[in-house]
């Protein structure tokens, strides 16, 4: 047995001659950091915001709302709300939670660590607006334990009031950093470090949420007038995000036209709504049969184009909110309304000369009762936020119950058992795999969670 | 070493001027005189030979140059006799003896057969050559028990992936360790051009292992077995030895094979109905400019061309009959896309040696061409071993081994880049070929590009037509791989051995893919790939093997192992391309690149030890001790042992004289083998930047923007794992009766899998997706059957017979806390996935509502309810899978066929959902007239009675049953894969001497192979043997997949 000494000494050295690296050195990857800078980080945040409004979302609020309909594959059983706990696992997955709001969250403790003003503001403006979007599509959802690793790996789902008074108090401490707005050290792709411009922002996206709760809040419409008080006051000023041209940096509705072409259609009856709109020829095209909202290289539909401007939150919306909260008020909202159009016109790149009897057409309300001040707005709003705004197009449908749309005729199924039009989307296959008591006692706080089942501040 | 080239060049001239022989005769007999019928003798290293006949009387021709006689009979001790100046051998066999087959196990230690305490399998060099498989894993399917082999599609140089016992590992590789010569080598499979489920499938790197060169193949199948390899061998191990050169003159073999393949099964078609879709309550027409996907049209019966000018048929367009030119529409066939491949496989080999070296020299081609146009696959290997013994005490050995691999691959799966989608999809009423067939529509461009440029399809582009596939997207690969050993023993004394062996296998492979500009659809692609991988493996063992006492026989082996790998990937993706038909990065507009870097060291030491006791009662002991590097640094070592005992209790008895048992071996065996973390788990990273978060349109990836950006991963690193650990604990015996003629192993294992390291999926609302944890527990149970016969031997006839059965029952028992699903591959809809109480791998996904006693719920419109909960559809496992080969010898004539039978095992057909939704499959021709009523019951319990029209124009498309529940529903697609095939069937004659001797030919054998001639499923889709994931851990899903193949194949082998 003495060569088992042997071999063993000789088995020593061998290892040793052949081992420069520790195993820790080695187990480390290469490729990555450990740890990144905040204008590192920004970047991705305020890309994927955009990338949402004509992702998934977007476009199912599209569908849902019978601007866009399915022509093939997956779009046309969305269209007869045929949407599964597949159909939004991916935005909720990467898209949001394991996404956009993990970086907010990233940036927002790395900010408070650091003492950087500037990017804990933007980080919450963000996290708030897609927080709120988030609620209005799904009602509850994690929020209060969310975005904590390991110290929470099964997260409760929040109701949606404690959320949207959550995304409130979240944009007001946004409008309280950026009021310092300090250590900008760029990254920043809408602004370049202008914090008064973020606080703008913060403000009419504190107007858009406090509408969300019109049928809540019997002050939500002084609310909003307050805030909007505090927004931008122009198109130029509104954050907009601009995308590439090529494949690779793209606007999201223009990479869906070119990669899954054909499936997704303008819906006939949107273009009918369109017809003698100067907007129709910047939305849509046709080959007498069919509507597209897209089109190869076609740079004349500006919400389909590869290099797209898109708004984070649009001036035309901050006007359409006016009007409305005027006219919820009980002033004339002919003024905004007359804004808001003009806004959308010029935002599509029509000149004056082409939109003047259209606006002088359909801007003056000021006869009307309430109701019907608040239809015709909303019918506006509808038009004018098509190709960016989807989401905010069904927020309003489902609030108000405006534009008047007919059911899909085959829209009833087990997602669907009543119907009619969806009043959210379904909770995603990912959490029911991971977070199933979770997600059960969500869906039994709100009364069941199919399509169907209104979210509460639409109810 | 300059001495040895010498010879080895002369060897190559002088090959086949001897011509002299000889004739030997002689009798065979038992011990008690009685003559050995049928008993075999062989000129050694060649394939002459013959049998002894009622009497036991056999005449030889020898050629010259050979001197060794190799007599043989099943039963009975082989004997090796060297010729002498007689030229008549009589010969006594003595029974029973020939049981002491030497087998490889673990580590390249040489072992007994009869001393084994735990089942080990063997595959010889001539099953392993007489499959004509390029891929060596094919060749192993059903000749092993307890092995599963998947080829995944019928692609020249397509993957296949193995299985020994069963998956034990729900978030590691199953794959068992494959190593040449005490070698190991890798056998990943690396996706690179698309993901597992679209994309290229690529080969599993064993196929650069040439089968000519295999001398044999065992097969370790569990822990007992592999504890010595450690963590490396958790799921088995294939240990292969190739050929080595014998002492004696130079003998030449040559091979040569041509084989033609034929697509073997595809899913059925309709030919009634045209492209289009109701409109207005009435199905109409809508060519392909339109780019309609829809085959809801009208009956083809019902319509005629009417001659006018259209670039998609020459025959104009389709419009009502009557109202045309009279030439009635007609259907076309879109599987004349497919041809025949062909293959050539030319394998040379020389070899020989004196009493100081041995050596064995191969090359080898081989070239086949696919089933699809264009997609082809050829490999070069040289091959060359020596063995030397430089004094008494010091032996070494070299090998080195060079291949070159690669092919044209076409893309798959689910990806409308893929052939099998746009050409399963394509409407009848479109003739992808525009007149021509395969090959020749395949190399005219006017096949699939239209005179302005844009894409011919039935989709107008949408979809790419399979021609516009074999031409456009076109992707390669080409790996140029050295596999070298060398090692070096020394005998210190008689009984104690040191032997040093070092290994490296390194292989690059350059990769380009690329898809054209579709004029109007997409502006093109290039993808770029180096990859590089070298895996270095070192032993230093020593070996000691003395008897306690004269009963009482110890061996054992001690010893060291250092293992590293490095793999590196540098991959550059180009979008928008400048100029068309030019697939190289410099003409993309927008470049990325990325790189990866994955390292690893293991570093492990052993020791095994023998007892017997009288040559029948056999103890093993083996451990092993394992420092990895993946794992978290306190924590980084983590053990392998096993004990095994076999009892040859006909010996102990004293029975091996019986004529009814006279062998009889009892095994038990208790074995535990460690696995490891993957690399990089232990800690959280930032990586660049990806903007996301839909399963529809491709990311951004940054830089963009003018700017670069990172984010922090999805996954969670874990500094806690600790290592897997697999138990298992096996029973079985082998038994001989009657003399040998009939055989038996039976063996039974339980094996379980703790503390399986899982990327378990974590609620994104966390912040992560997945945690790298330890979380899950997996058991196999099982049944590994081996049968052999020889039911007849008359005078110069015999009968073999040998079965493989194999049958295992597999649980995943528990997951983490609070986990009770985890994806294995798939899509969101329909998933491999592993679920607590369920088999592994159970199929997931959409299906319908049904109440507590299974009938399904009814609407009250009469069709049955989506349920909004996904549910488990199917289980893939098969039942059981059993081999049987059968084969008939006639002097030199030999029939061969291996029946491969598989029961059970559910596979989700995706493809025919899609084609069921298109309205293209015979399914949905056959029922687009029906009204049904669902046998269900409806909400208030009553029996459904209301009448639904499957496919009523007036409700609109969407209505429609193969379209209202989505894009194909995964339940409607679920079936079961039984099946029973001619695996293979081989006729093979030897040429016998009367013929030879007049030749400078040592031996000739001339054989027809069929390769899956018949195949009986009730599957609907392509031969059910395929997987859409490769080798992933995944299966039972078959979306778009290619083809499987059906081919004929002849060799000539010449020995001289």
């Amino acid at each position: 047995m003495k060569y088992l000494s042997y071999i063993l000494i000789i088995t020593v050295l061998l290892f040793s001659a052949c081992s420069e690296e520790t195993f820790e050195e080695l187990n480390t990857d290469p490729t990555q950091l450990s740890d990144v800078e905040m204008r590192l980080i920004l970047p991705e945040i305020l890309t994927q915001a955009a990338y949402n409004k004509g992702a998934t979302p977007g476009r199912m609020a599209g569908i849902v709302m019978q601007q866009f309909e399915g022509f093939d594959a997956q779009q046309v059983a969305y269209t007869s709300y045929v949407i599964g706990s597949d159909a939004f696992n991916n935005y909720w997955n990467t898209g949001m939670y394991a996404g956009l709001l993990r970086s907010c969250q990233v940036l927002n403790d790395k900010a408070a660590e650091e003492g950087s003003t500037f990017y804990s503001g933007v980080a919450k403006t963000i996290m708030a607006s897609e927080y709120g979007l988030l609620t209005s599509f799904f009602g509850n959802i994690p929020f209060s334990e969310a975005l904590k690793g390991t110290e929470n790996l099964k997260p409760s789902y929040d109701t949606q009031e404690s959320v949207y008074n959550g995304v409130l108090a979240m944009l007001d401490q946004a409008i309280s950093d950026l009021g310092s707005g300090t250590g900008y050290a760029g990254g920043d792709l809408i602004f370049d470090g202008d914090a008064a411009k973020w606080i703008a922002t913060a403000r009419a996206l504190k107007a858009r949420y406090q509408m969300h709760l019109q049928k809540r809040n019997g002050s939500a419409a002084s609310d909003a007038l307050s805030s909007i008080s505090g927004a931008f006051t122009s198109l130029a000023d509104q954050p907009t995000f601009n995308f590439g041209s090529a494949q690779i940096d793209n606007w999201s509705l223009g990479k869906f036209g070119l990669e899954r072409p054909n499936t997704l259609v303008i819906a006939n009856t949107f273009a009918e709504r369109m017809d003698g709109d100067p907007r129709q020829g910047k939305y849509m095209v046709t080959d007498g049969t069919t509507w597209f909202y897209w089109e190869n290289g076609n740079a004349e539909l500006v919400w389909s184009v590869n290099n797209a401007a898109i708004p984070l939150i649009s001036y035309v919306e901050v006007k359409f909110l006016e009007a409305e909260a005027l006219a919820r008020t009980g002033s004339d909202p002919s003024a905004a309304l007359a804004e808001a159009i003009t806004a959308s016109m010029q935002q599509v790149g029509l000149a004056e000369a082409d939109y003047a009897d259209y606006v002088a057409a359909n801007s003056d309300v000021s006869g009307l009762g309430m109701e019907e001040q608040v239809q015709k707005i909303i019918e506006e709003a509808y038009k004018g936020y098509y190709g960016y705004n989807f989401s905010e197009s069904w927020s309003n449908f489902r609030r108000t119950g405006y534009p008047a749309l007919t059911p899909d005729p085959n829209g009833s199924n087990g997602f669907n058992p009543s119907g009619g039009i969806p009043k959210r989307f379904p909770y995603v296959v990912g959490e029911a795999q991971t977070n199933a008591d979770n997600l059960e006692a969500a869906r039994a706080a709100q009364g069941g969670a199919l399509l169907d089942v209104p979210v509460w501040a639409f109810e | 070493m300059k001495k040895l080239y010498l010879p080895l060049l002369l060897v190559l001239f002088v090959v086949g001027f001897a011509s002299a022989q000889r004739t030997v005769s002689g009798t065979i007999t038992d011990t008690e005189g009685e003559p050995l019928i049928g008993a075999s003798v062989l000129v050694q290293g060649t394939g002459v030979g013959t049998v002894a006949d009622f009497d036991g009387s056999y005449t030889l021709e020898v050629p010259e140059g050979s001197n060794v006689l190799v007599f043989s009979f099943t039963g009975y001790a082989q004997q090796e006799i060297t010729l002498g100046a007689s030229n008549v051998i009589d010969i006594t066999l003595e029974e029973g003896v020939e049981l002491g087959e030497v087998v490889i196990t673990a580590i390249g230690l040489e072992a007994n057969r009869r001393s084994l305490g735990y089942t080990v399998q063997n595959v010889d060099a001539g099953d392993i050559v007489a499959s004509k498989e390029t891929n060596l894993l094919n060749a192993l399917s059903g000749k092993v028990a307890g092995v599963t082999v998947t080829s995944s599609n019928g692609s020249p140089g397509g993957s296949s992936s193995i299985r020994i016992r069963g998956n034990t590992s729900i978030g590691r590789s199953n794959s068992p360790l494959f190593v040449v010569d005490g070698v190991p080598i890798d056998n990943s499979e690396i996706f690179t051009n698309g993901t597992s489920t679209g994309g290229v499938d690529q080969s599993n790197r064993a196929i650069d292992i040439n089968p000519n060169d295999i001398a044999s193949v065992t097969v370790l199948k569990g822990p007992s077995a592999t504890a010595l390899y450690g963590v490396r061998a958790a799921n088995g191990a294939i240990i292969i030895t190739t050929k080595a050169g014998k002492e004696g003159k130079p003998q030449i073999d040559i091979t040569a094979r041509y084989s033609v393949d034929e697509v073997n099964k595809l899913p059925a078609r309709q030919s009634l109905y045209a492209q289009g879709r109701p409109v207005g309550g009435v199905p109409i027409w809508r060519g392909p400019e339109t780019a309609e996907g829809f085959s809801w049209g009208p009956a083809i019966a019902d319509l005629e061309f009417d001659g006018s000018e259209y670039a998609y048929d020459q025959n104009g367009r389709l419009v009502p009959a009557g109202t045309g030119n009279g030439l009635p529409a007609r259907a076309y066939d879109p599987y004349t896309y497919f041809k025949n491949g062909n293959t050539y496989d030319l394998n040379a080999s020389v070899s020989g040696g004196n009493e100081f070296m041995r050596y064995f020299i191969s090359g080898g081609n081989l070239s086949s061409t696919g089933t699809a146009p264009n997609a082809d696959f050829e490999r070069t290997s040289f091959r060359v071993k020596l063995d030397s013994d430089l004094s008494d005490k010091l032996s070494a050995s070299m090998s080195a081994n060079y291949i070159n691999s690669g092919g044209f691959r076409l893309q798959r799966g689910s990806n409308v880049q893929g052939v099998m989608l746009g050409l399963l999809r394509n409407t009848p009423t479109f003739d992808i070929g525009n007149g021509k067939e395969g090959q020749e529509a395949a190399d005219d461009p006017a096949t699939y590009v239209l005179p302005d440029g844009s894409q011919r399809s039935y989709r107008a582009g949408v979809y790419d037509s399979p021609y516009w596939v074999s031409n456009k997207n076109p992707s390669t690969d080409r790996v140029n791989r050295i596999i070298g050993s060398t090692s070096a023993s020394y005998k210190f004394t008689d009984w104690v051995n040191l032997t040093y062996r070092v290994g490296i296998d390194h292989y690059t492979d350059r990769r380009n893919g690329a898809l054209d500009i579709n004029p109007g659809r997409s502006d093109g692609l290039v993808e770029q790939n180096f990859i590089s991988n070298t895996d270095i493996s070192q032993d230093l063992l020593v070996t000691v093997s003395k008897n306690i006492s004269p009963k009482i026989g110890f061996s054992s082996t001690v010893g060291g192992n250092a293992f590293s790998t490095d793999y590196y990937r540098h991959n550059a993706t180009g979008t928008t391309l400048s100029a068309p038909n030019f697939y190289h990065i410099s003409n993309a507009t927008d470049i990325v690149a990325d790189e990866i870097v994955n390292r690893k060291k293991l570093y492990g030491v052993y020791g095994t030890f023998d007892f017997n006791y009288d040559e029948y009662l056999f103890l093993n002991l083996t451990a092993r001790n394992d420092w990895s590097s993946s794992l978290p640094k306190d924590n980084n070592t983590f053990q392998s042992y096993s004990a095994s005992l076999g009892f040859a209790f006909t010996d102990a008895l004293g029975l091996q004289n019986s004529t009814v048992l006279p062998y009889g071996k009892l095994r038990a065996s208790y074995g535990v083998v460690g696995n490891d973390a993957p690399i990089y788990a232990t800690s959280n990273y930032f990586g660049g930047a990806l903007i996301g978060g839909d399963g529809f349109i491709t990311t951004i990836q940054f830089p963009a923007y003018g700017t670069n950006a990172f984010e922090r991963n999805v996954g969670l690193g874990n500094d806690q794992i600790v290592p897997e650990k697999t138990t298992t604990w096996e029973l079985g015996g082998e038994f001989k009766f009657l003399r040998g003629r009939l055989g038996l192993d039976v063996t039974y294992f339980s094996s379980t899998s703790e503390d399986q390291i899982i990327s378990v999926q974590l609620p994104a609302s966390t912040g992560f997706t997945s945690v790298v944890q330890n979380a899950g527990k997996i058991t196999n149970k099982g049944w590994e059957i081996i049968f052999d016969a020889t039911p007849v031997v008359a005078g110069d006839f015999s009968w073999d017979v040998q079965a493989n059965f194999t049958a295992i029952e597999n649980t995943v028992e528990e997951l983490a806390e609070g986990i009770d699903n985890i994806g294995l591959a798939g899509f969101t809809s329909t998933q491999s996935v592993v679920i607590p109480g369920q088999p592994y791998g159970v199929i997931w996904g959409d299906g319908f509502e049904r109440t507590d006693n299974g009938d399904l719920v009814i609407g009250a419109d009469g069709w049955p309810i989506a349920s909004p909960d996904k549910q488990i559809l199917g289980d893939p496992n098969p039942d059981f899978v059993l081999g049987i080969r059968n084969s008939f010898s006639y002097k030199g004539l030999t029939l061969s066929g291996l029946l491969d039978i598989r029961q059970g095992g559910d596979m989700w057909c995706g493809t025919c959902g899609i084609m069921n939704y298109f309205g293209v499959t015979e399914q949905s021709a056959l029922e687009r007239n029906d009204v049904v009523v669902f046998d269900g019951v409806t909400a208030d319990g009553q029996v459904n009675n209301t009448p639904v029209a499957l496919a009523d124009p007036a409700a609109g498309l969407g209505a429609y049953y193969r379209v209202r529940y989505g894009f194909g529903y995964s339940e409607m697609e679920i079936y079961d894969t039984s099946w029973l095939r001619l695996r293979e069937l081989t006729l093979s004659y030897n040429l016998p001497d009367a013929v030879l001797g007049s030749t400078f030919l040592k031996g000739a054998t001339i054989s027809l192979t069929g390769r899956n001639l018949w195949l009986k499923t009730d599957y609907p889709g392509v031969d059910p043997e395929t997987n859409l994931t490769g080798s992933s851990n995944g299966f039972g899903l078959d979306y778009f997949n290619q083809p499987n193949t059906k081919s004929y194949s002849a060799t000539v082998q010449l020995t001289f």
